[in-house]
């Protein structure tokens, strides 16, 4: 144990009043008192500004991380829920496929059907809904262009065909459907 | 003068960020994401898209979707570079009256500065949305090879999205103030930057807070796409040789292994092999077709290993420009996505014979340094006070020899914490305070800083009087710590100058020998803990037998004192779970006596006098009261 790290306070506080005194009165004769107190108002002006910023800042950051955590509550599981929307494709793939290619296999499709229900409610328990795409007119703030396609039996830019599903999470998009466009 | 902007204001993305509590942080957009894409389109029905959306309709509008215009701002219409530009874009580039390039979109003249200025609008708009508050001020970075007229427009730009450009700083020595280079006192800073489509080497002379920027060179037609390609190339390769099917031809197909090829490009940064796994990609007669493909990361490797080589030319031209060697370089650091690579990150090692800094995200680093430059304009930075932290925890030691933590490592000072503490034993008149810093349960195994004792705490049970102890660090790091007891308000405190001169070395070590003795520590503790449950539950059952023995039989009297003697016994000896086994024994036979307690209680009508003694029984251990409690409203129903 270091004796010479621990001192009584009250012995502190004498030292520190001594040599406070012997400061001051080498140095009044240098400076006029109404001059010391002109530079102490400044000086104490400053730090009350200085304080009130830090606390100033201390609440915007609270209503700042309030606002944060909020969005993460919301939205935190988006990079999770992104990864998990790369097995829905492979569904609907396997789903489309069957459907083009065995079309007399009924069960089997229900099955996948089923597979593909089940993965949509869990989505939907977290907040990821799909988008919906048919018949819809293009709009970018939903959907991605993939590819134009000319059509004289079909209005311009409407969406011709879901080459990727979307979804959103909560209000925003989480993933943006990939569409044909007619035009 | 409220906060400043920073702003990456880059040619296929863009990037803000902000000081706050004196760190830089990047501003998601109102879409949620951190950079948003450089990107303006003008829509048939006369609506304007900026970012994200913009990209997304691209393809359905391509004449009137704007993008990659840093290409074009500052230019002349004449230049090679935007001459070149006009057979590639699929937007109208045209020459304005000044004869700088221009965009023309369904008729109309925009000068460039005016569409990037969209994009800068957006960026502020999403940036007031988040801070609540209006800002004005901003910082844009641009490319050091940006000439006068170049800078010039680029802060047009930020006054026609109605900013008030503070500076425009280059982005390498954005990219440096985001590492605190700014601070060394003369180095050579050399910034590699490989991004989405483009390679920018530059080579910075730093001096006392200045930055100069001694040469730049790059490849504007190297990037992260060119790696995705070669994945993309083969995996398209190996699935023909292996099936037959081009999957080149397969729009849809293609949309996924590009997707699957950057996802595995980035997991290859961090992990040696990487599988692709792609069911139903496609399918033909004789059924639907899946690709599953494993690829290692040297396979990635020699896949772009001319793509890496490319890199070393510009950048002994950089040094050569400079008029230095690779051995001058003090500093390295790294910006753009790409950097992530590890091959990437070997060549730029290999080159300039120095491990890259690479610790900020280097997607953000430039928008970083620039919210920093924002700071320092802006008299921020200069006035922060950099707050210290107490290196390693401090607190006192208590029964048994725990090490009872009041103030834990790396907690901002000044700061000041109190916990009240009491005595061990009846009618103690003193505590010592030891006071004690380290993170070892055990307060031995710690340093101890000092010592006090409070004397003249007035004759008590155990467990009753109430010390106040404060531990106090000011913004000096000088500790004061005071013991106080509230009944008789007698203060006593030593004060204890800061760390005494523990190295960065001994605090480390001293973290490390915690985590190292984890296991056996906390075996001790549970054992002290143990033996301090079983002390209490001792002390208490003694008295309360004094005060209550004769109410019930001595069968039952009997039961408990074996208890009590049992427990002391295990006591004696280290074994945790004899001990509480014994305690649990003890608390069972007990219950009968408070069971007699309550009776007597609620059977003599002197309800009063019992319920106050039944409460000083209470204090001192009061899980033993709360399961008799439980045990009685069981009972009960």
């Amino acid at each position: 144990m270091n004796d010479e790290n621990y001192s009584n306070i009250s012995d502190e506080k004498e030292e520190a009043l001594q040599s406070k005194s012997k400061k001051e009165s080498s140095t009044e004769t240098e400076k006029d008192p109404a001059e010391i107190i002109q530079d102490l108002e400044l000086e104490l002006a400053g730090l009350k500004d200085k304080y009130l910023r830090v606390h100033a800042e201390m609440e915007n950051m609270k209503k700042r991380t309030l606002r944060e955590h909020t969005e993460v509550v919301k939205f935190g599981n988006t990079i999770l829920l992104k990864d998990f929307l790369w097995v829905y494709d492979a569904i609907e793939k396997s789903i489309n496929m069957a459907r083009e290619m065995y079309p007399d296999d009924k069960n089997f499709i229900e099955g996948l059907l089923m597979t593909e229900k089940l993965f949509l409610e869990a989505l939907k328990k977290h907040n990821v809904e799909p988008i919906e795409t048919k018949d819809a007119a293009f709009d970018p703030n939903y959907h991605e262009a993939m590819m134009q396609i000319k059509r004289d039996d079909v209005e311009n830019n409407m969406v011709l065909d879901e080459i990727e599903k979307g979804f959103m999470l909560h209000e925003r998009v989480l993933r943006p459907a990939k569409v044909t466009v007619s035009g | 003068m409220g906060k400043i902007l920073g702003i990456d204001l880059g040619t296929t993305n863009s990037c803000m960020a902000i000081m706050e509590a004196g760190e830089p942080k990047v501003i998601a957009n109102v879409e949620g994401a951190r950079t948003t894409p450089s990107v303006v389109a003008f829509t048939s029905a006369g609506e304007r898209l900026v970012g994200q959306v913009a990209r997304r309709q691209a393809i359905t509008n391509s004449e009137n979707t704007l993008y990659a215009i840093k290409r074009l701002i500052g230019r002349r219409f004449e230049d090679a570079a935007v001459q070149n530009d006009i057979g590639i874009m699929p937007y109208k580039i045209v020459k304005a009256d000044n004869g700088d390039a221009a965009l023309e979109i369904n008729d109309r003249k925009y000068a460039s500065p005016e569409i990037s200025a969209m994009v800068l609008q957006k960026l502020k708009n999403d940036a007031e949305a988040y801070l609540g508050e209006k800002i004005d001020d901003v910082v844009v970075t641009v490319p050091a090879y940006f000439n006068d007229s170049q800078r010039q427009a680029t802060k047009d730009a930020g006054k026609i999205a109605g900013f008030n450009v503070k500076r425009i700083i280059n982005e390498p020595t954005a990219a440096a103030l985001a590492y605190g280079l700014d601070k060394k006192k003369e180095e050579k800073v050399a910034v590699f930057d490989l991004g989405g489509g483009t390679f920018d080497i530059s080579i910075l002379e730093i001096g006392d807070g200045v930055f100069e920027v001694k040469s730049t060179n790059g490849d504007t037609h190297l990037g992260g796409e060119d790696f995705d390609n070669r994945i993309i190339d083969h995996l398209v390769s190996e699935f023909k040789k292996e099936t037959g099917v081009d999957l080149s031809k397969d729009r849809m197909a293609l949309q996924r292994l590009k997707e699957a090829a950057e996802r595995a490009k980035h997991e290859l940064s961090t992990m040696m092999e990487t599988e692709i796994n792609l069911p139903f990609i496609t399918a033909d007669q004789s059924g639907p077709k899946h690709l599953n493909m494993k690829l290692s990361r040297a396979k990635l490797e020699s896949l772009v290993d001319d793509i890496i080589q490319k890199i070393e030319g510009p950048c002994q031209k950089a040094l050569e420009d400079a008029g230095l060697n690779a051995a001058d370089i003090n500093e390295v650091i790294l910006v753009g996505g790409q950097t992530r690579m590890p091959r990437v990150q070997e060549k730029v090692k290999a080159i300039f014979n120095k491990e890259p800094h690479k610790g900020v995200n280097p997607d953000e680093v430039v928008a970083l340094g620039a919210a920093i430059q924002g700071g320092v304009l802006g008299g921020d930075v200069k006035d922060v006070l950099l707050l210290d932290v107490t290196p390693l925890s401090l607190g006192i030691e208590t029964l048994g020899g725990v090490f009872t933590k009041i103030i834990e490592r790396n907690t901002t000072i000044p700061t000041k914490k109190t916990q009240v503490f009491s005595t061990a034993d009846d009618n103690q008149n003193a505590v010592t305070i030891r006071v004690f810093q380290g993170e070892r349960p055990m307060a031995n195994d710690n340093k101890l800083l000092g010592q006090f004792d409070l004397v003249g705490i007035p004759p008590a049970p155990r467990g009753i009087p109430q010390i106040e102890v404060s531990f106090d660090i000011d913004a000096n790091g000088i500790l004061h710590v005071s013991a106080k007891d509230k009944a008789t308000a007698k203060e006593q405190s030593i004060k204890i100058t800061s760390s005494s001169g523990l190295s960065q070395e001994d605090i480390d070590r001293m973290v490390r020998e915690s985590e190292d003795h984890e296991a056996e520590d906390k075996k001790r503790q549970s054992l002290v803990e143990a033996k301090n449950k079983a002390d209490s539950l001792v002390y208490t059952t003694e008295k309360t037998l004094k005060e209550y023995g004769d109410k019930i039989d001595a069968g039952t009297r009997s039961q408990i004192e074996n208890a009590v003697i049992d427990l002391k016994d295990a006591m004696k000896g280290d074994n945790v779970d004899l001990i509480d086994q014994k305690l649990d024994a003890l608390t069972t036979a007990s219950h009968k006596l408070a069971e007699a307690m309550y009776q007597s209680a609620t059977g003599e009508e002197s309800g009063g006098p019992s319920a106050e003694q039944a409460e000083s029984t209470a204090k001192p251990d009061e899980d033993v009261v709360d399961a008799e409690f439980e045990e009685v409203k069981g009972e009960e129903g």
